[in-house]
């Protein structure tokens, strides 16, 4: 909402400066958004009038004008506006003046001819942007006169951005009454004398349902002045208030918008009666189906059957609340009209702008709801305004409605215990009726303290005792609320020890070495089929973008493109090495419905450490057992057997990837997440100049852990056996060791692998492992022989199961 | 043997010695004077010679010899042994300005450093931490919080939605319903998480993150509310900074204000910032989460995350959290 000071000023009678102003507002919950002038600054530019205009001798495109400036003499004007004509009335810098941009009018020969002083277009006062001629000043301007002070120029305009609970001031007059009431003093708008009907046209009006619309009148006038124009101090409140000035009945429609917030509509009359020449029935009705209709901003719109329209004799003529119709939209032409004053119910206009993407000043208003008091005073303001500009013969105003359907001002209990309660006040019981009087309440006492309380009928936002404490406390300042420190029971909340805090655990990752990210939830869909993840993904039915088009089932993708941006854009120190992390929700389809999941990703490539001294390139370049290493240390915490076998992943390397298994407590095992390197086909596909390592888990898994239970540690001391293998290629390592603990008894306590060869010495299809064995016995110190015992039990353990033998 | 013999030996035995360059040379010495061949061990051999008597004299006389060269082996190779373990001390010196061995330095993500900021201040509050789901229904997002239908409040939230009518929540604010409906009274809560909004230019993101701030018991005040959102932003800021709450508009709080902080620019000049929007649960909502809204009141706020961030270590462009750029990123770390 845009309006001008010196407007407000006058409405409530007393004189208001621009920035204490709009600070006053915000402070009252209605944001100012700017303060500007209404013009910008320029002075020495008065009122003229062209006596006389002819052709420059050596310029075709200049005139000369002899110019009344309200002196004794004429003065000698050269000027190259096309408008220039004898008796145009328009603005004149004479010497002096100062125009906006700090431009200096001074006395100038243009073309060997004498100008003392320059006309001027609104563009060059800065006040519009119509630069094809000298601004027209009406006939009746006061020649000689400033032009700063006739128009009013030294004003301010102020834009506030009204929360959507505050309707009742997207109006001069709403806003009045809210200014008033910051000085105490309730508004009282003015009354307004009915215009005497000077014809008796009349109308039907038929209302299908009124709670759709309680309120629907209108009155028709006749034989308007289509030549008329409006009076300069409503172009100007117009203009500052953020509108164009077209036409008086264009114009007289916005300004009662302004003045009082009803929105009018004016239909053609002419164009709205039938071929007879008769006025039709005006109707009030939800759309047909599919019915059409064509808006005067040229939009054609299928109507829908939630759609309230205005109908004439059953035809579509204009959406309710919205916008009219181009057929029956008034034009330059028009002489008669049909004015239009109604309340429409809220509940039929929210959305429909947006719907339709259609805005407009009355919709706006409408959906946020009207002052249910003002239809009849708004068409009397417009009648008289418009009979004043373009003369023509009212009709009597025709009405068809039901006021109990009409919004009711509530009355509500109000009591200052609990406002002071709930604002941690003290406030007196004179200082809260000071208040909601001045802002227009009526109080009616019920008891010490306790009030019935009536707001205005334009404050629909008001319906409960809260509204009424929120009144008081912004206009009791919100700064004069004291400060209190926290305080309250003191409560302990639960704090499993068992499940790894998360900030742990992403601290863990930064220790790794990986640096956190943050990708957005939604994902391309073409990334989907890439990973596998082509189960019905969850898409937006409203994306912003094709990029952003489906909720992420997987980390990855966001991982890989950020290693994929990273590759390409970061140049630091540790370029063409990536290592990334992120913890997030992924989103899951079950069912009908879906799960959201937290997982925890990872990604990298390059090196496995910086690039630095007495490291070669080859042994810090990142492989798998490298990045395995990592993601086994942020499963350190899980509680359970961890375990990998081969995946079947087809996104990743067949060699080089795991599935990762969780065996819980009860011996139930299950895959919570996966690691491998991407597979070279799909790294060709995505462009990517690096191998990358990839590893996605449930997050759950990796933090719900077990509480330590301590069991007493052997005091005898260990042997310690190393065991050279030379083992079939196809049998895994975790097999292998596995098996050792099948078979060792209860000797062994730990059994761990620490070399692998292949090479000479070995023939091909096997390899060595290396297996250190640590065996004690909890009783009494062990025996070599038992030892030896033990060694030769997994010996032939490993020969029977899988054919492994010892190295000679 | 006389006395001269023996000073003889000594004098000898210590021009040796003291020749001795190094431990094994020690070692020679020790054997050619104490060793069973040792020129010492055979004098000591040759008492059985003498006269008793004279025996006892030369016995003494030898044993003293014996001992002082005992005496001058031990200190020369405790000379020696300084000196080697001095070279061995050279030899190990590294230049120790090389740097160590390195590790990949990497952080969390800034928008999670301020979130556990958040989180760790108001947890020392005793709140606790609770949360919801990202795709909600109209009813956690909306309707129980007091937006009623179509109402232009909510053309203030732009929202995604799935075909079957759920929504990426708007705001943390359904977990305050969630919230209220599961816990018993008084309620202490915060709900850190992402939030979406169907927007996207320089000041805004589709995708952002809030954190939620809900107390709901008896006694409950806006006072309450304005002394601990200025506790919260001195501490979260660690400076004492001037804080204004202008009245404001959620359909779930009345009265509703918008915070602004005073912030102190590079350029030395002082603006108002909004920082976040708070306010009195509204009765609805109580009364929504089956709470008596007679006894109980309550207070809520919710705050941008980013906009903190931003704030704290001067990041311009809200975007940069989400282009996961390490150039951006490794400045947190």
């Amino acid at each position: 909402m845009k309006f001008n000071v010196n407007w407000l000023a006058g409405i409530i009678e007393r004189p208001l400066q621009p920035e204490q102003l709009a600070e006053q507002l915000t402070s009252a919950g209605l944001e100012v958004d700017t303060v500007e002038p209404a013009a910008e600054q320029f002075s020495g530019v008065i009122i003229a009038r062209i006596i006389e205009c002819e052709q420059h001798p050596d310029a075709d495109r200049l005139r000369v004008c002899k110019v009344d400036a309200g002196g004794d003499e004429p003065v000698q004007i050269v000027c190259g506006a096309p408008n220039a004509r004898a008796g145009l009335v328009a603005p004149l810098a004479v010497i002096g003046a100062v125009l906006p941009g700090d431009f200096k009018i001074k006395r100038a020969k243009l073309r060997g001819v004498e100008s003392q002083g320059m006309l001027c277009s609104g563009k060059e006062l800065g006040l519009d942007d119509d630069h094809d001629g000298l601004m027209a000043l009406p006939e009746s301007a006061p020649v000689g006169e400033d032009l700063r002070g006739w128009l009013e120029l030294d004003d301010s305009i102020i834009e506030i951005e009204l929360t959507p609970n505050r309707a009742d001031c997207l109006s001069l007059r709403g806003l009045a009454r809210e200014v008033s009431g910051h000085y105490g003093q309730s508004y009282a708008p003015p009354e307004i004398t009915p215009v005497a009907p000077q014809c008796d046209t009349t109308f039907d009006i038929k209302i299908d349902n009124f709670d759709d619309c309680p309120r629907y009148a209108g009155r028709v006038i006749e034989d308007l002045d289509p030549d008329a124009v409006s009076p300069v101090w409503m172009q100007e409140r117009l203009r500052r208030c953020g509108l164009r000035s077209k036409s008086p009945l264009v114009d007289v429609t916005n300004y009662v918008l302004l003045e009082m917030g009803q929105p009018l509509h004016a239909f053609d009359l002419d164009r709205l009666k039938d071929q007879q020449g008769n006025i039709p029935v005006l109707g009030v009705r939800t759309a047909r189906q599919g019915e059409q209709l064509t808006l005067l901003n040229d939009q054609p719109v299928e109507l829908q059957s939630n759609h309230l329209i205005i109908t004439a004799d059953d035809r579509a003529e204009a959406m309710a609340g919205l916008m009219g119709g181009l057929d029956t939209a008034v034009t330059d032409d028009t002489s008669s009209v049909l004015l239009e004053s109604a309340w429409f119910s809220p509940r039929m206009i929210m959305g429909r702008s947006r719907d339709l993407g259609v805005t407009s000043d009355a919709a706006h208003r409408f959906e946020r709801g009207i002052d249910p008091t003002i239809q009849m005073q708004a068409l009397e303001r417009a009648t008289e305004l418009l009979v004043e500009i373009a003369g023509g013969r009212p009709g009597p105003i025709c009405v068809l409605e039901q006021a109990d359907k009409l919004p009711q001002a509530p009355t509500i209990r109000f009591r200052l215990d609990r406002c002071n309660a709930l604002l941690g006040l003290q406030l007196e019981q004179q200082q809260v009726v000071d208040i909601l009087t001045a802002l227009g309440m009526q109080m009616q006492p019920e008891a010490e303290g306790i009030w019935q309380v009536v707001p205005p009928r334009a404050r629909l936002d008001i319906a409960l005792e809260v509204d009424l404490i929120e009144e008081i406390a912004r206009i009791h300042g919100f700064e004069h609320i004291p400060d209190q420190l926290p305080a309250g029971a003191l409560a302990l909340h639960p704090k499993p020890e068992a499940i790894l805090p998360r900030r742990r655990l992403e601290t863990l990752c930064v220790d790794l070495g990986y640096q956190e990210i943050m990708s957005y939830s939604f994902l391309d869909p073409d990334w989907l089929a890439a990973f596998e993840l082509t189960e019905s993904p969850i898409e937006l039915a409203n994306p912003i973008s094709r990029e952003l088009a489906v909720m992420r089932p997987s980390l990855t993708p966001g991982l890989v493109t950020a290693v994929q941006r990273n590759l390409r854009k970061y140049t630091g120190r540790h370029r063409g090495t990536v290592r990334l992390f992120e913890t997030g929700t992924v989103f899951l389809p079950d069912g009908e419905g879906h799960r959201e999941v937290q997982r925890l990703g990872f990604a990298a490539c390059g090196r496995r450490q910086p690039e630095q001294w007495q490291i070669n390139d080859k042994s810090a370049a990142l492989d798998f057992f490298a990045f395995k290493g990592d993601i086994e240390a942020s499963l350190n915490y899980a509680a359970g057997e961890v375990s990998f076998r081969p995946s079947e992943r087809t996104f990743l390397h067949p060699g080089q990837s795991a599935d990762i298994l969780l065996q819980n407590e009860n011996n139930v095992t299950s895959c919570i997440g996966w690691l491998g390197l991407l597979h070279p086909g799909l790294r060709a596909k995505l462009d990517l100049d690096s191998d990358i390592f990839l590893a996605e888990l449930e997050l759950a898994h990796v933090s719900n852990g077990l509480l330590p239970s301590f069991s007493k540690t052997s005091r005898f001391p260990s042997i310690r056996r190393d065991l050279a293998l030379i083992v079939p290629e196809n049998i895994g390592a975790a097999e292998v060791l596995e098996c050792i603990r099948q078979h060792a008894g209860k000797y062994l306590k730990t059994a761990f692998l620490f070399d692998v060869y292949t090479g000479s010495g070995v023939e091909s299809g096997y390899k060595s492992l290396a297996i250190g064995l640590i065996l004690q016995d909890d009783c009494q110190t062990l025996t070599d022989e038992t030892a030896d015992n033990t060694e030769t039990r997994i010996l032939s353990g490993l020969a029977q199961d899988h054919n492994i033998r010892r190295r000679d | 043997m006389n006395t001269h013999t023996t000073d003889n030996l000594l004098e000898q035995a210590q021009a040796e010695i003291s020749a001795a360059a190094d431990l094994d040379a020690i070692e020679n010495c020790r054997l050619h004077w104490l060793g069973r061949k040792g020129l010492v061990t055979q004098q000591l051999k040759q008492l059985g010679q003498l006269e008793p008597e004279a025996r006892r004299a030369a016995g003494q006389q030898i044993n003293q010899v014996k001992k002082a060269i005992v005496e001058l082996l031990e200190a020369r190779k405790d000379e020696l042994q300084a000196v080697a373990l001095q070279q061995q001390l050279e030899q190990q010196r590294v230049d120790v300005t090389l740097p160590g061995r390195q590790r990949f330095h990497y952080g969390l993500h800034p928008v999670t450093r301020t979130m556990n900021r958040m989180v760790e201040i108001f947890e020392s509050l005793g709140f606790q931490v609770a949360d919801g789901p990202e795709i909600e229904d109209d009813e956690h997002n909306f309707e129980a919080l007091n937006f009623p239908a179509h109402h232009p409040a909510r053309a203030m939230h732009d929202t995604f939605y799935f075909a079957d009518g759920r929504l990426l929540r708007t705001h943390t604010s359904p977990v305050q319903i969630r919230a209220l409906r599961a816990q018993p009274l008084p309620v202490r809560v915060i709900a850190p998480g992402r939030v979406y909004r169907s927007d996207s230019d320089q000041t805004h993101t589709p995708m952002f993150n809030q954190l939620e701030g809900l107390l709901v018991a008896e006694n409950v005040t806006f006072a309450d509310l304005k002394g601990i959102l200025q506790q919260f932003v001195n501490t979260f800021f660690e400076q004492q900074l001037s804080m204004r709450l202008r009245p404001s508009y959620f359909p779930f709080t009345e009265p509703s204000a918008e915070v602004d902080i005073a912030w102190h620019k590079e350029d030395g000049s002082t603006s108002w910032l909004e920082v976040l929007g708070c306010g009195m649960v509204h009765p609805n909502v109580l009364e929504n989460c089956g709470v008596d809204s007679e006894r109980y009141t309550g207070y809520a706020f919710g705050m941008g995350i980013e906009r903190f961030a931003m704030l704290r270590y001067g990041v311009t462009d809200l975007r940069q959290f989400f282009e996961n750029e390490l150039s951006f990123l490794e400045q947190f770390a």
